[in-house]
């Protein structure tokens, strides 16, 4: 563990850096990091998809914040302890968890480098309550950075939601913060920093919850359970490319990377028997990416999300899951062999203006000759209609066909940006914009675009008000509905993943199209070009946000907040 | 040192959420009392545009709607990832006498594959799916109502999804110096 003073030391330097590239808009040319003869502090062009000319005249630019990479100012890499695989841990209601961030070594794709972890973890700890438990969780800072833990997804007592400056103060370097999280819904769930996500997330600051439920056969048997955790980062082979120090650079698109991450490593394995029924608890936390996965074929049964079982369990061919979402699927291996686990993809390049397939290979589950000796397979096969979830749900559709409470439109502004990327988003504007986009298509313009020249933004297009300036008043029990609509009329539309803090949500419509099989989320995405109507039950009193969860689009603006009273006032 | 690293630490912050305070955006969208978010957006919509090879024809209008097939996901991809879609077919003023069958078709915009979606109703619509990130609609008049791999008949009217309009920018734009044909267009 690393003294108070020497991790007070590691921020002055961070932060004395910071100060310096900011005044520059250069790093020095001292090799301040890991001993590499050139200075992976310095900005350099990121990887490509597909191979594009630069942009005239925008050859040697670079992004107007500086670079930030983490222990940046400590002498070696050996400093840092190495990253260790999570561990589960097991609580009962009352247990008290001790959870520490700091700055950790970690081997990706062939380079050491630093990132961040929660206890020495990646990803951090895997936390296992049963629902309607409270634990207390004593957080301490040991990274350079202030920071603060959400508990996404979670109806918990609204000090502890972790928002900084509405919830509760940032907790400084060295400084500790005690959060008591209750658990009152089964699922899977995550916790991240809400300060600075682009960064603090996208170096291994996340973890899931995994609540299991009260009621017996809340689920369908299977022969075992495997929770994953999603990610990208992007590297070269200097290690990761810096992320904006004032400021988030790729604000345009978000920070889409090029390494994929299954619990944070590139190696995912698992071996089951022939016949056996695995049922995945995915988590999405990337900054930017949705992503595509195909289980190598494999039957998949999706049978719940953010916050609930779905009405009716499906198949799907792949699960489609954004930045934040979860989805619990059922995957049966029938067949012994390999069966890779992909991300799969139509990405788009934009300089050409074409679709090309792209496939990622996330891990691999090897199937074994040997037959399982529980054979839940014959369940499997049988979709099962979740009357408990329709149940709870019935007593919310009269309220389907209710008017509007709320609008809001997602748009954006663009400020300062070098004359050539406003060209070729004018170029681009009016052609096409996709309604999901899967990778990032203009790379270059995306990582000069920093959250100082793009303006995302959140409109009530009722009062004309945008992001800070929407302050929603409820009273707990309300239900609300929003129609929200992604506007693709702009310079550069995009798909938004839009989180709901501390309350769940049903998504009713899309384009005017009823959902015939709800599920309670938290966060959905918005394709470009759609209009989606969501219910949200005002269940959970407290100042809460709603925001996109593409990290850089949350720290361009993109967030407005609700009260949600306890009781109504006297008038 | 401690206070030192703390005020730091919250000038940080506090600069993320000032940074786009008080700055004259270069671009804004269109103003949001325009804009009905009660209509559905059109924006993908395909325009059909006659092709006035079939008699009575020369004045139709038609439109395909698309609407992302349903999908736990509220998005719909396939395993190779690309959108699936659900396009509904409405065209407007055919006066032809022809003798024929209104038969609405995709394919893929090298024309290596033909979808055919089905024949247009009394009211002139069809419903289909399609599962191409890029297509062109067709429609044709075909001699029977037989379903076939591919039309025989004249083609009516004609669109493309809006991911046609995707270009490359050599030539174009910041890429006006760019020559086109370097990159093999």
């Amino acid at each position: 563990m690393l003294s108070k003073m020497s991790l007070s030391l590691l921020a002055f330097f961070a932060l004395t850096t910071v100060y310096s590239s900011t005044q520059h808009n250069r790093p020095s040319d001292k090799d301040m990091h890991h001993g590499n003869e050139i200075d992976p502090m310095r900005w350099r062009m990121p990887p490509h998809d597909f191979p594009m000319p630069p942009l005239p005249g925008l050859e040697s630019a670079e992004p107007i914040v500086g670079p930030f990479l983490p222990g940046m100012g400590a002498d070696t890499l050996k400093q840092f302890p190495e990253a260790q695989p999570n561990k589960v841990v097991e609580m009962k209601d009352g247990d008290h968890l001790e959870l520490k961030a700091s700055i950790v070594q970690r081997t990706l794709d062939g380079k050491t480098f630093l990132m961040y972890g929660y206890n020495g973890q990646y990803p951090g700890p895997l936390i296992k309550v049963n629902r309607n438990s409270t634990i207390t969780v004593e957080f301490k800072n040991e990274i350079e950075l202030p920071t603060t833990i959400h508990w996404h997804g979670l109806r918990l007592d609204n000090r502890f939601d972790g928002v900084p400056f509405v919830t509760q103060p940032p907790v400084h370097p060295g400084e500790h913060f005690i959060y008591e999280v209750y658990f009152p819904d089964t699922g899977v769930y995550w916790y991240h920093p809400h300060m600075r996500e682009d960064i603090q997330q996208d170096l291994g600051l996340y973890g899931n919850m995994l609540v299991a439920p009260l009621e017996l056969e809340y689920y369908n048997p299977v022969n075992q359970e495997q929770v994953l955790i999603l990610d990208d980062i992007l590297l070269d082979d200097l290690g990761p490319i810096p992320w904006g120090d004032r400021s988030p650079t790729h604000a345009l698109m978000g920070r889409f990377g090029n390494v994929m991450l299954v619990n944070g490593t590139t190696e995912y394995g698992l071996e089951v028997d022939k016949g056996e029924v695995v049922r995945f608890y995915l988590t999405n936390v990337a900054n930017s990416r949705t992503f595509n996965i195909v289980f190598g074929g494999a039957p998949i049964k999706v049978i719940a999300s953010d916050m609930s079982k779905f009405e009716y369990e499906e198949w799907v061919e792949s699960v489609i899951i954004a930045p934040a979402e979860r989805y619990v699927v059922e995957v049966l291996f029938e067949e012994p062999g390999e069966f890779s686990i992909i991300n799969s993809i139509q990405a788009i390049d934009e300089f050409r203006g074409e679709f090309k397939p792209r496939v990622d290979t996330l891990g691999h589950v090897i199937v074994r000759e040997l037959a399982v000796s529980e054979n839940y397979s014959k369940t499997f096969k049988v979709l099962r209609e979740n009357k408990d979830v329709r149940f709870d749900i019935e007593t919310f559709r009269h309220y389907f066909d209710k008017p509007v409470d709320y609008q809001l439109e997602l748009t954006l502004d663009i400020m300062d940006l070098p004359i050539q990327i406003v060209r070729a988003m004018q170029f681009e504007a009016g052609r096409y914009a996709a309604p999901v986009e899967f990778n990032d298509a203009m790379p270059l313009m995306n990582w000069l675009s920093s959250g100082e020249q793009v303006r995302w933004i959140i409109r009530d297009p009722d009062t004309g008000k945008e992001n800070d300036g929407i302050h929603w008043n409820f009273q707990k029990g309300d239900v609300v509905k929003v129609r929200i609509f992604n506007n693709p009329e702009t310079i550069h539309p995009m798909n938004h993943p839009i989180h709901v803090h501390g309350q769940r949500y049903l998504v009713i419509s899309t384009d005017g199209v009823a959902n015939e099989n709800l599920v309670w989320k938290d966060t959905a995405i918005v394709p470009v070009g759609a209009t989606m109507d969501i219910l949200i039950e005002m269940s959970n009193p407290g100042e809460w946000m709603l925001h996109c969860h593409i990290a850089e689009h949350l720290h361009a603006g993109m967030k407005m907040s609700f009260s949600v009273k306890e009781q109504r006032s006297s008038d | 040192m401690r206070m030192t690293v703390a005020m730091a630490s919250m000038v940080l912050a506090a600069t993320t959420m000032v940074a786009t305070a008080g700055r004259a955006p270069m671009f804004r969208t269109t103003c949001s009392s325009a804009i009905n978010l009660l209509a559905p957006s059109t924006y993908y919509n395909i325009k059909l545009v006659p092709t006035k090879r079939v008699p009575g024809t020369g004045n139709a209008k038609g439109s395909a709607r698309i609407n992302f097939t349903r999908s736990p996901f509220g998005v719909a991809v396939s395993m190779n990832g690309s959108y699936k879609y659900d396009l509904t077919l409405v065209i407007k003023g055919i006066k032809s006498n022809n003798k024929g069958t209104l038969t609405a078709w995709v394919t893929s915009s090298d024309l290596k594959h033909v979808r055919r979606l089905g024949i247009l109703d009394e009211s002139l619509q069809t419903f289909g799916k399609v599962e191409w990130n890029k297509f062109l609609v067709v429609v044709t008049l075909e001699p029977t109502a037989e379903p076939t791999d591919m039309w025989k008949g004249a083609i009516v009217m004609r669109g493309m999804s809006r991911s046609g309009m995707m270009h490359t920018m050599a030539g174009h734009g910041p890429y006006e110096q760019e020559p086109c044909s370097t990159y093999g267009f």
